[in-house]
Protein backbone atom coordinates (compact mmCIF):
# COMPACT_ATOMS: atom_id res chain seq x y z
CA UNK A 1 0.00 0.00 0.00
CA UNK A 2 1.32 3.77 -0.78
CA UNK A 3 -0.19 6.85 1.20
CA UNK A 4 0.53 10.35 0.08
CA UNK A 5 0.87 12.40 3.47
CA UNK A 6 0.63 15.89 2.91
CA UNK A 7 1.91 17.69 6.33
CA UNK A 8 3.62 21.08 6.15
CA UNK A 9 4.84 20.30 9.96
CA UNK A 10 7.74 18.16 10.38
CA UNK A 11 7.22 16.68 13.29
CA UNK A 12 3.89 15.14 12.49
CA UNK A 13 5.45 14.30 8.96
CA UNK A 14 8.61 12.27 10.35
CA UNK A 15 6.27 11.02 13.33
CA UNK A 16 3.06 9.40 11.07
CA UNK A 17 5.56 8.44 8.22
CA UNK A 18 7.75 6.43 10.42
CA UNK A 19 4.76 4.62 12.22
CA UNK A 20 2.94 4.10 8.77
CA UNK A 21 6.61 2.54 7.50
CA UNK A 22 6.85 -0.08 10.37
CA UNK A 23 3.50 -1.16 9.04
CA UNK A 24 5.34 -1.82 5.82
CA UNK A 25 3.08 1.00 3.91
CA UNK A 26 5.28 3.22 1.69
CA UNK A 27 4.84 6.92 2.30
CA UNK A 28 5.81 9.58 -0.37
CA UNK A 29 6.00 12.83 1.15
CA UNK A 30 4.31 16.22 0.67
CA UNK A 31 5.20 19.59 2.12
CA UNK A 32 2.86 20.98 1.17
CA UNK A 33 -0.65 21.63 -1.06
CA UNK A 34 0.86 22.69 -4.40
CA UNK A 35 3.82 19.93 -4.07
CA UNK A 36 1.07 17.59 -2.80
CA UNK A 37 -1.26 17.97 -6.40
CA UNK A 38 2.16 17.45 -8.41
CA UNK A 39 3.21 14.41 -6.64
CA UNK A 40 -0.71 13.38 -7.65
CA UNK A 41 0.16 14.05 -11.44
CA UNK A 42 2.93 11.59 -11.07
CA UNK A 43 1.43 8.28 -9.21
CA UNK A 44 -1.89 7.30 -8.06
CA UNK A 45 -1.04 6.77 -3.85
CA UNK A 46 -4.14 4.36 -2.47
CA UNK A 47 -4.64 6.96 -0.10
CA UNK A 48 -4.39 10.24 0.90
CA UNK A 49 -3.58 11.72 4.39
CA UNK A 50 -4.11 15.26 4.17
CA UNK A 51 -3.54 18.75 6.61
CA UNK A 52 -5.79 21.12 6.33
CA UNK A 53 -3.53 24.05 7.72
CA UNK A 54 -0.80 24.46 5.06
CA UNK A 55 1.29 26.68 2.71
CA UNK A 56 0.80 27.43 -0.81
CA UNK A 57 -2.41 25.54 -1.14
CA UNK A 58 -4.23 24.64 1.81
CA UNK A 59 -5.94 21.29 1.94
CA UNK A 60 -9.67 22.66 1.04
CA UNK A 61 -7.51 23.34 -2.29
CA UNK A 62 -5.96 20.09 -2.58
CA UNK A 63 -9.93 18.33 -2.47
CA UNK A 64 -11.02 20.92 -4.83
CA UNK A 65 -7.58 20.14 -7.02
CA UNK A 66 -8.26 16.55 -6.80
CA UNK A 67 -12.04 16.86 -7.82
CA UNK A 68 -11.00 18.80 -10.95
CA UNK A 69 -7.80 16.01 -11.55
CA UNK A 70 -11.01 13.81 -10.93
CA UNK A 71 -8.83 11.79 -8.64
CA UNK A 72 -11.43 11.69 -5.69
CA UNK A 73 -13.32 8.72 -6.72
CA UNK A 74 -10.61 6.75 -6.91
CA UNK A 75 -8.16 8.01 -3.85
CA UNK A 76 -9.45 8.44 -0.64
CA UNK A 77 -8.36 11.47 2.09
CA UNK A 78 -8.27 11.45 5.39
CA UNK A 79 -8.35 14.92 6.90
CA UNK A 80 -5.82 15.65 9.76
CA UNK A 81 -6.96 17.22 12.09
CA UNK A 82 -7.13 19.22 15.21
CA UNK A 83 -9.36 20.06 18.61
CA UNK A 84 -11.41 23.07 17.77
CA UNK A 85 -11.66 22.23 13.89
CA UNK A 86 -15.07 20.87 13.34
CA UNK A 87 -16.14 23.20 11.09
CA UNK A 88 -13.00 22.82 8.65
CA UNK A 89 -13.66 18.95 9.04
CA UNK A 90 -17.34 19.97 7.71
CA UNK A 91 -16.25 21.87 4.85
CA UNK A 92 -13.58 19.02 3.89
CA UNK A 93 -16.20 16.28 4.04
CA UNK A 94 -18.50 18.51 1.69
CA UNK A 95 -15.78 18.93 -0.93
CA UNK A 96 -14.89 14.85 -0.92
CA UNK A 97 -12.86 14.25 2.23
CA UNK A 98 -13.95 10.31 3.68
CA UNK A 99 -13.02 10.13 7.44
CA UNK A 100 -10.88 12.46 9.47
CA UNK A 101 -8.70 11.91 12.50
CA UNK A 102 -7.29 14.26 15.32
CA UNK A 103 -3.14 14.09 14.73
CA UNK A 104 -2.81 15.46 18.13
CA UNK A 105 -4.62 12.52 20.01
CA UNK A 106 -2.27 9.67 18.90
CA UNK A 107 -4.15 6.48 18.14
CA UNK A 108 -2.48 4.69 15.75
CA UNK A 109 -4.60 1.45 15.66
CA UNK A 110 -7.44 3.50 15.03
CA UNK A 111 -5.81 5.24 12.40
CA UNK A 112 -4.64 2.17 10.68
CA UNK A 113 -8.31 0.75 10.80
CA UNK A 114 -9.50 3.60 9.17
CA UNK A 115 -6.92 3.71 6.06
CA UNK A 116 -7.09 0.18 5.84
CA UNK A 117 -11.02 0.32 5.67
CA UNK A 118 -11.02 3.02 3.25
CA UNK A 119 -8.26 1.50 0.74
CA UNK A 120 -10.15 -1.37 0.56
CA UNK A 121 -13.25 0.31 -0.68
CA UNK B 1 -4.32 9.12 23.93
CA UNK B 2 -0.36 10.45 25.34
CA UNK B 3 1.90 8.91 23.51
CA UNK B 4 4.26 5.91 25.21
CA UNK B 5 7.66 7.23 26.80
CA UNK B 6 9.28 5.63 24.06
CA UNK B 7 7.91 7.47 21.44
CA UNK B 8 8.18 10.62 24.37
CA UNK B 9 11.87 10.47 24.58
CA UNK B 10 12.46 9.57 21.05
CA UNK B 11 10.48 12.48 19.37
CA UNK B 12 11.48 15.38 22.27
CA UNK B 13 14.62 16.31 20.25
CA UNK B 14 12.73 16.64 17.08
CA UNK B 15 9.92 18.95 19.28
CA UNK B 16 12.13 21.21 20.62
CA UNK B 17 13.47 21.42 17.07
CA UNK B 18 10.54 22.46 15.18
CA UNK B 19 9.25 24.17 18.09
CA UNK B 20 11.95 26.72 18.55
CA UNK B 21 12.19 27.10 14.75
CA UNK B 22 7.78 28.25 14.86
CA UNK B 23 9.01 30.44 17.85
CA UNK B 24 11.12 32.48 15.62
CA UNK B 25 8.89 32.31 12.85
CA UNK B 26 6.26 33.88 15.55
CA UNK B 27 8.81 36.11 16.67
CA UNK B 28 9.63 37.52 12.98
CA UNK B 29 6.44 37.76 12.21
CA UNK B 30 5.35 39.85 15.22
CA UNK B 31 8.55 42.03 15.16
CA UNK B 32 7.35 42.79 11.21
CA UNK B 33 3.76 43.60 12.49
CA UNK B 34 5.08 45.75 14.72
CA UNK B 35 7.36 47.81 11.68
CA UNK B 36 3.94 48.14 9.96
CA UNK B 37 4.45 45.12 7.14
CA UNK B 38 2.48 43.25 8.72
CA UNK B 39 0.41 41.84 5.30
CA UNK B 40 -2.28 39.12 5.02
CA UNK B 41 1.03 36.54 4.53
CA UNK B 42 2.44 37.75 7.44
CA UNK B 43 -0.77 36.91 9.66
CA UNK B 44 -1.38 33.90 7.95
CA UNK B 45 2.25 32.48 8.98
CA UNK B 46 1.20 33.66 12.41
CA UNK B 47 -1.78 31.76 12.30
CA UNK B 48 0.07 28.59 10.85
CA UNK B 49 3.01 28.58 13.36
CA UNK B 50 0.95 28.72 16.49
CA UNK B 51 -1.21 26.02 15.22
CA UNK B 52 1.27 24.12 14.14
CA UNK B 53 2.74 24.65 17.70
CA UNK B 54 -0.21 23.78 19.84
CA UNK B 55 -0.62 20.78 17.98
CA UNK B 56 2.80 19.12 18.22
CA UNK B 57 2.84 20.35 21.97
CA UNK B 58 -0.81 18.43 22.77
CA UNK B 59 1.11 15.41 20.85
CA UNK B 60 3.57 15.76 23.54
CA UNK B 61 1.48 16.42 26.18
CA UNK B 62 3.01 19.72 26.77
CA UNK B 63 -0.22 21.16 28.28
CA UNK B 64 1.47 24.69 29.16
CA UNK B 65 2.63 24.95 25.34
CA UNK B 66 -0.38 23.56 23.90
CA UNK B 67 -2.92 26.44 25.87
CA UNK B 68 -0.57 29.35 25.15
CA UNK B 69 -0.11 28.20 21.32
CA UNK B 70 -4.01 27.41 21.34
CA UNK B 71 -4.64 31.42 22.69
CA UNK B 72 -2.39 33.06 19.95
CA UNK B 73 -3.82 30.85 17.21
CA UNK B 74 -7.42 32.30 18.18
CA UNK B 75 -6.10 35.75 18.25
CA UNK B 76 -4.31 35.32 15.20
CA UNK B 77 -6.91 33.51 12.79
CA UNK B 78 -9.48 36.63 14.56
CA UNK B 79 -7.18 38.99 12.74
CA UNK B 80 -7.02 37.22 9.48
CA UNK B 81 -10.50 36.84 9.75
CA UNK B 82 -10.40 40.71 10.43
CA UNK B 83 -12.31 40.51 13.31
CA UNK B 84 -10.12 42.04 15.21
CA UNK B 85 -6.67 44.90 14.91
CA UNK B 86 -3.63 44.28 17.01
CA UNK B 87 -3.46 46.98 19.12
CA UNK B 88 0.29 48.01 19.74
CA UNK B 89 -0.78 46.82 23.48
CA UNK B 90 -1.72 43.66 22.38
CA UNK B 91 1.29 43.74 19.99
CA UNK B 92 3.27 43.74 23.06
CA UNK B 93 1.38 41.19 24.93
CA UNK B 94 1.42 38.69 22.32
CA UNK B 95 5.53 38.93 22.00
CA UNK B 96 5.96 38.51 25.97
CA UNK B 97 3.76 35.46 25.21
CA UNK B 98 6.21 33.97 22.82
CA UNK B 99 9.44 34.98 24.99
CA UNK B 100 7.33 32.70 28.34
CA UNK B 101 7.25 29.93 25.40
CA UNK B 102 10.78 30.39 24.52
CA UNK B 103 11.63 29.95 28.38
CA UNK B 104 9.28 26.74 28.34
CA UNK B 105 11.16 25.38 25.80
CA UNK B 106 14.36 25.92 27.00
CA UNK B 107 12.88 24.31 30.58
CA UNK B 108 11.59 20.99 28.89
CA UNK B 109 15.04 20.84 26.71
CA UNK B 110 17.06 21.36 30.62
CA UNK B 111 14.37 20.20 33.58
CA UNK B 112 11.80 17.92 31.03
CA UNK B 113 9.35 20.26 32.72
CA UNK B 114 7.33 23.16 31.43
CA UNK B 115 7.40 26.77 33.60
CA UNK B 116 4.18 27.94 34.04
CA UNK B 117 2.77 30.53 31.44
CA UNK B 118 -0.94 30.71 32.67
CA UNK B 119 -0.84 34.30 33.77
CA UNK B 120 0.37 35.56 30.15
CA UNK B 121 -2.41 33.36 28.74
CA UNK B 122 -4.76 35.60 31.31
CA UNK B 123 -3.91 38.68 29.89
CA UNK B 124 -4.32 37.83 26.46
CA UNK B 125 -7.52 36.04 26.63
CA UNK B 126 -8.73 38.91 28.96
CA UNK B 127 -7.79 41.38 26.57
CA UNK B 128 -9.13 39.84 23.61
CA UNK B 129 -11.92 38.31 24.64
CA UNK B 130 -12.15 35.97 21.56
CA UNK B 131 -14.29 32.41 22.23
CA UNK B 132 -12.19 29.65 22.27
CA UNK B 133 -11.18 27.68 19.00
Amino acid sequence: MKILLMEDDEFFREFYSSKLREKDIEVEIARNGEEGLQKLKEFTPDLVLLDIIMPKKDGFDVLKGMAQLQLLPRIPVIVFSTLGQENDIEKARLLGARGYVNKSFFDFDALYATIIELSDK
Amino acid sequence: MPLSQDDQAKYKSLYLQTARQYVTELKDSLNQLGTGNGNDEVVESLHRAAHSLGSQSAMMSYDSMRTISSILEKIFKAKREKKIDISDALLADLVTAVNEMEKCLDSIDKDNKEIDVSKIGEILNNTTNIPEV
